[in-house]
């Protein structure tokens, strides 16, 4: 039976890299996934997932294994990510101009107009609307899941869904 | 429970992540209800849609070198560390030896050995800050501003 991921993380605490190595493969791509959701730039996720990784190696020892380590990795992660679109957009404010289209259509698999109305209308939502969409149908997480990533009650997950996805739907009415 | 109370409901149901009771409530209130069962088909439509709906996986060669890269990075991240501290030192042993010199250089005015003394003392002083500042954003303000 493989190592759960809190002895995993014990295992590197104590300097065992393979066992590091055993967690970054593991989550590499939800890593990968949850950056693009939230920028839309694939070499950009592929950087910051790493250096997402690199920042748990060096918080290691402020890691509580009586904890989930998933949810204490994704707020690195969302973390990392926040400061890079933050600091995107200060650098673009700086060279005179606000970037409003970091819509990327070309994240999406098997691309056709719908697909790219749903995914834009996706993009358009408010930064918290679009992470539980993605959570949900992009992670494919279970309520439990994300209120455990999120660290809230079940019920503000179902009404934060709830209401995503009302306002998504009004968006793609007409791609129904 | 009033429709718009139902209505909230019906996500998780297509998501099966009621329970027992609230899907069998729901689905009472359902075989009732055309204008929520109208919104039940609504939110079918979109979650069909989105089901669909995949991100593009980057070439199987960028997860081969994926643990290389996290490696490296740490690997660097200590010699950059190491590097920096090495730097420093030979950097204020040198600063000393220089200083050192020209304090006790005899054809030098007084009023200039003053001047590199409080040059110095300023840059002393504005290192400790800068150093103390980022020690200070790093223990304080790291995965402070993660928005739930």
């Amino acid at each position: 039976m493989p190592d759960d991921d809190e002895k995993l993380m014990l295992k590197a605490k104590d300097g065992d890299m393979a066992a590091f190595e055993i967690l970054v493969k593991r989550y590499m791509r939800r890593a990968y996934f949850i950056i693009l959701g939230f920028t839309g730039d694939p070499e950009a996720s592929l950087d910051l997932s790493q250096d997402a990784f690199v920042s748990v190696f060096r918080s290691i020892k402020r890691f509580n294994p009586q904890y989930r380590f998933y949810p204490w990795f994704y707020k690195i992660l969302k973390n990392l990510t926040l400061n890079h679109i933050r600091k995107r957009r200060r650098e673009a404010e700086a060279c005179g101009f606000i970037p409003d289209n970091t819509y990327n259509p070309e994240v999406i698999k098997e691309r056709d107009e719908r697909k790219d109305a749903v995914w834009k209308a996706i993009w358009e939502l408010e930064p918290g609307e679009r992470e539980i969409i993605i959570l949900k149908h992009f992670q494919n997480l279970t309520y439990k899941d994300i209120a455990q990533t999120l660290d809230c009650p079940l019920g503000t997950v179902m009404s934060r869904l709830y209401y995503a996805r009302k306002k998504l739907r009004e968006k793609v009415e007409r791609w129904l | 429970m009033s429709c718009k109370d139902y209505q909230k409901l019906i996500p998780a149901y297509l998501d099966g992540e009621l329970s027992g009771e609230q899907k069998e409530k729901l689905e009472e209130h359902l075989g009732g209800c055309s204008h929520c069962s109208q919104e039940l088909l609504k939110f079918k439509k979109l979650k069909e849609v989105t089901e669909e709906m995949k991100f593009v996986e980057p070439p199987e060669e960028a997860w081969r070198r994926y643990w290389t890269g996290v490696y490296n990075r740490l690997e660097r991240g200590i010699g950059w560390i190491l590097t920096s501290i090495g730097a420093i030192i030979l950097l204020f042993y040198g600063a000393w030896l220089v200083l050192q010199g020209l304090i006790k250089d005899p054809h030098l005015a007084l009023m200039v050995k003053i001047g590199i003394l409080v040059l110095a003392g300023g840059l002393i002083i504005l290192l400790i800050s800068v150093i103390r500042e980022k020690v200070f954003t790093y223990k304080k303000e790291r995965y402070k501003e993660v928005v739930r």
